[in-house]
């Protein structure tokens, strides 16, 4: 399958080519109160990616059973792929999984803390750190991510909870979870022993997210038949793996990672700026992407400060493996043309595609010009746009400093 | 409110009280008892679609300070490019009478990405209107006219702190008196003669808050109570002195809510980011106050919105750390919610007689009545655009209210009045 319409490709994950259980529970913590499993309120698929593809739309039910905390991209390696073998191990990570777990809103004695949940894996954004290794993982033979994109996790029950500590008001249980793992259509059900930790806003953890947090943690094992995969044969078993073990580790807020919080976005242009990154990164799909990104364009093409949000996402973003400069250099100089060359943040992305281009002339001259129209910035915002100057000016220095030397030489 | 006045309110209890709410007034900042309260005429039971009619609308500068009403006029606070404006409108058709405006510069290192305020409410006494912008220039009117009796720079005569997204409390009168918090520097809060603006008092030093004080009287005495940062405080407010006070976390630092005071003696503050909502009883024996928690209840987290009080249960919208908005009742017997609502943008609320009416911030108001297991919801209509963060005022059954955009009367009366919205359904046949 193609991610071009990866998001209509959302319910696909409930498709079970077969469905195999392992119960891989391993003892639980035997620590203070015994807690039985609450009644779920599980749904029966993976629900699609929200708009934004950052996190997924939770059913009405489980809205209205509890908290929703939304799982947090970006800010750990949240699914670790091990496979072992007696000459290599293969260990891909992924922090790009988007979706949500459930708790209740008050969690009395007796009570799951966890009713809920379900996530999706963008296959692409697996990475083992080779790129030889990435082709492979991502390749026909293995995931296959053009005809496989994600894979998914749907919690079907909760069980053998306990909590496990308490400290303050940070909570931890620990529980069993069983999961259908969707992977090339395959579907496997497995339980995994987790650990379920609720840890309030605070002035501390605003660092990493707005909300509350839950911290999901749990890892399992299951054969690779199990996942569509190709079992090892005699020949291959030294470096194929039979057994593939995921480790997970979710942060989770109750503010959603599509939020936006700066009141001159538009929300519905926030979300398709997060889609489109959500292509052109987290899918690696750059021919859906742009295809995606010129229809964004178009709708606002009378918008000069969402045109250059645009064009500094491609630029800036981490992660993305083709930036299309030609994409940038239109939608930049649209946005530079509507602003009347008189809007700080514009000049400052007109200055980095220059750079990102080599021209470290022009990227002076437009980050000075940047520079001359701060006024109504905040110092947060302005300070980037001043150390830009500063970065490009010294290394255009340092760049006429060396021909100069060259030339005396 | 004089003194005077304020005290008969809390002797004299309902008699007093429907007095003080039937003449028509809404002078400060939170209604007649600053606790959102209100009395009001015959409401309509439900709207028709597009929502109660309009008395009258008309184009606004931007500001979040409330409307206040004293006899035939309103009057509030906006923003003109780098002045503030004191504004007198026409209660009748919402025109303009008298604007005083002022340079008010915003000050660099301030967020102000939610616009430059004004966020505090006026407040009327007698013949003058005291009014606190943004950048906390304090201002003493001649409410016929608007002409300056006297003026202050807090920030520079105080070091009163403009708290980066603007000053926010609201002034209150005590006898003679102004008050305003003050924080951030010398003194937590300041009185200000309201002849003279010269200074009566000031108090300990405390830190900046955006909640705005109440008056409540206990041990047959009066408490200027205020909760600034961690702190909860019972001050005299014929001297500043200090008569109680509790520190409660850090999460709860951030506190915008006014404290609702529960007679006779119980204390309710809720505080967003983490804060979470708190049951206090005020206590005196051997000549000290002291104020117990009864209760915490962190998921209850009103951040700037207002709560009203139906009997034993507390109305609020809670915003928590950022998260989606709950339209919550909580019990204050128990600590507990007995109920709460998702669907609801982060909202004010009023209780008007019985109903409550609750404006969220992306410009829904809804006609509700409590009950014990929740509320029901009659009507609800978009009256405004969105950022509506300006709590409504009621006066008989017109509301009065406002966003950045916006200033508008409504009618929200039993009386049906046809709107051209009706009349065209009406004409075509179409059943309302």
């Amino acid at each position: 399958m193609n991610t071009a319409d990866n998001f209509k490709h959302a319910r696909c994950g409930a498709m079970k080519a077969k469905n195999t259980s392992f119960n891989l529970c391993a003892s639980v913590s035997l620590w203070l109160i015994l807690f039985s499993g609450g009644a779920g309120a599980y749904a029966d698929e993976v629900p699609p990616r929200a708009l934004s593809g950052q996190t997924l739309d939770v059913p009405a039910a489980q809205l209205e059973s509890g908290e929703v905390y939304h799982i947090t991209p970006m800010v750990c390696t949240q699914l670790v792929w091990t496979s072992e073998t007696p000459l290599l191990r293969v260990v891909a990570t992924c922090n790009r999984v988007v979706g949500y777990v459930v708790a209740p809103f008050d969690i009395e004695e007796g009570d799951s803390p966890l009713l809920a949940g379900a996530w999706r894996v963008p296959v692409a954004s697996f990475r083992t750190g080779l790129p030889e290794r990435d082709a492979e993982f991502h390749g026909e033979q293995a995931l296959n991510v053009a005809e496989h994109p994600e894979i998914t996790f749907l919690i079907t029950d909760v069980r053998d909870t306990e909590q496990a500590s308490e400290e303050g008001e940070r909570l931890a249980y620990s529980l069993t979870v069983d999961c259908e793992v969707t992977v090339k259509e395959t579907t496997a059900t497995v339980s995994m022993p987790m650990t379920w930790t609720l840890q309030p806003f605070t002035w501390g953890t605003m660092q990493l997210n707005l909300g509350d947090f839950v911290v999901l943690r749990g890892s399992f094992e299951v054969p690779v038949e199990t996942l569509g995969l190709p079992a090892p044969d005699e020949r291959s078993r030294d470096a194929s793996a039979a057994m593939i073990r995921f480790d997970l580790a979710f942060l989770c807020s109750t503010v959603r990672p599509d939020k936006n919080i700066d009141p001159r976005v538009k929300h519905e242009d926030y979300y398709k700026l997060l889609k489109f990154l959500t292509l052109v990164r987290d899918f690696n799909d750059p021919e859906a992407g742009y295809r995606f990104g010129r229809e964004y364009a178009q709708e606002i093409w009378n918008d000069g400060p969402a045109l250059n949000r645009l064009a500094w996402s491609v630029l800036d973003e981490a992660d993305i493996e083709r930036r299309d400069m030609a994409f940038v250099e239109k939608v930049v100089k649209r946005a530079n043309e509507l602003l009347k060359g008189e809007h700080a943040d514009t000049l400052h992305t007109l200055a980095r595609w220059h750079y990102e281009r080599g021209e470290l002339e022009n990227a002076v001259k437009f980050a000075r010009k940047a520079c001359e129209h701060l006024e109504g910035l905040a110092p947060y915002e302005a300070a980037p746009i001043r150390q830009a100057l500063e970065s490009y000016q010294a290394e255009l220095k340092a760049r006429e400093d060396g021909a100069k030397q060259e030339s005396d030489e | 409110m004089r003194r005077d006045s304020w005290c008969a309110v809390a002797a004299l209890t309902l008699v007093t009280f429907g007095s003080a709410t039937t003449t028509a007034q809404w002078t400060q900042w939170g209604g007649p008892n600053r606790d959102f309260t209100c009395a009001v005429g015959k409401l309509a039971d439900t709207w028709p679609d597009d929502g109660p009619p309009v008395v009258w609308s008309h184009s606004f500068a931007s500001g979040h300070s409330t409307i206040i009403v004293d006899g035939e006029r309103l009057y509030t606070m906006c923003r003109r490019g780098d002045q503030d404006a004191i504004v007198a409108l026409n209660i009748a058709d919402g025109e303009i009478v008298w604007e005083t405006r002022y340079d008010a510069p915003t000050v660099e290192g301030m967020q102000l990405e939610f616009g430059p305020g004004p966020h505090s409410t006026p407040l009327i006494v007698g013949d003058r209107l005291f009014a606190v912008g943004a950048m906390v220039y304090f201002h003493c009117l001649d409410k016929h006219d608007g002409k300056i009796l006297w003026a202050k720079q807090l920030a520079d005569e105080l070091n009163a702190s403009n708290m980066r997204r603007g000053y926010g409390a609201s002034p209150i009168a005590y006898n003679d008196l102004v008050i305003l918090n003050t924080g951030g520097g010398e003194a937590g809060l300041t009185a200000f003669r309201q002849d003279t603006g010269e200074i009566a008092w000031q108090s300990e030093t405390f830190g900046p808050g955006y909640s705005s004080p109440v008056l409540v009287r206990f041990n047959e005495e009066d408490h200027l109570v205020v909760a600034l940062g961690p702190d909860r405080l019972g001050i005299d407010p014929a001297t500043g002195k200090t008569r109680w006070r509790t520190t409660v976390d850090s999460q709860s630092f951030g506190i915008m809510a006014t404290p609702l005071w529960i007679p006779p003696n119980k204390l309710f503050c809720s505080a967003g980011y983490g804060g979470g909502s708190r049951l206090f009883e005020l206590k005196h024996a051997d000549g000290e106050y002291t104020l117990e928690e009864l209760w915490h209840y962190r998921k209850m987290q009103v951040v700037h919105g207002t709560m009203a009080r139906v009997d034993n249960i507390i109305y609020g919208s809670s915003h928590g750390s950022f998260g989606p908005a709950f339209l919550m009742g909580i019990n204050l017997d128990k600590g507990k919610p007995i109920w709460r609502k998702r669907g609801v943008a982060k909202a004010n609320v009023l209780h008007a007689d019985g109903h409550l009416l609750i404006l969220d911030e992306q410009g829904y108001l809804i006609l509700a009545t409590p009950h014990e297991k929740g509320i029901d919801i009659h009507a609800k209509a978009k009256v405004l655009e969105e950022k509506s963060w300006t709590a409504p005022t009621l006066i008989g059954t017109r509301l009065y209210l406002r966003d950045n955009h916006t200033i508008k009367c409504l009618d929200l009366g039993q009386e049906k009045i046809t709107t051209e919205a009706q009349r065209h359904r009406e004409e075509v046949g179409v059943k309302s």
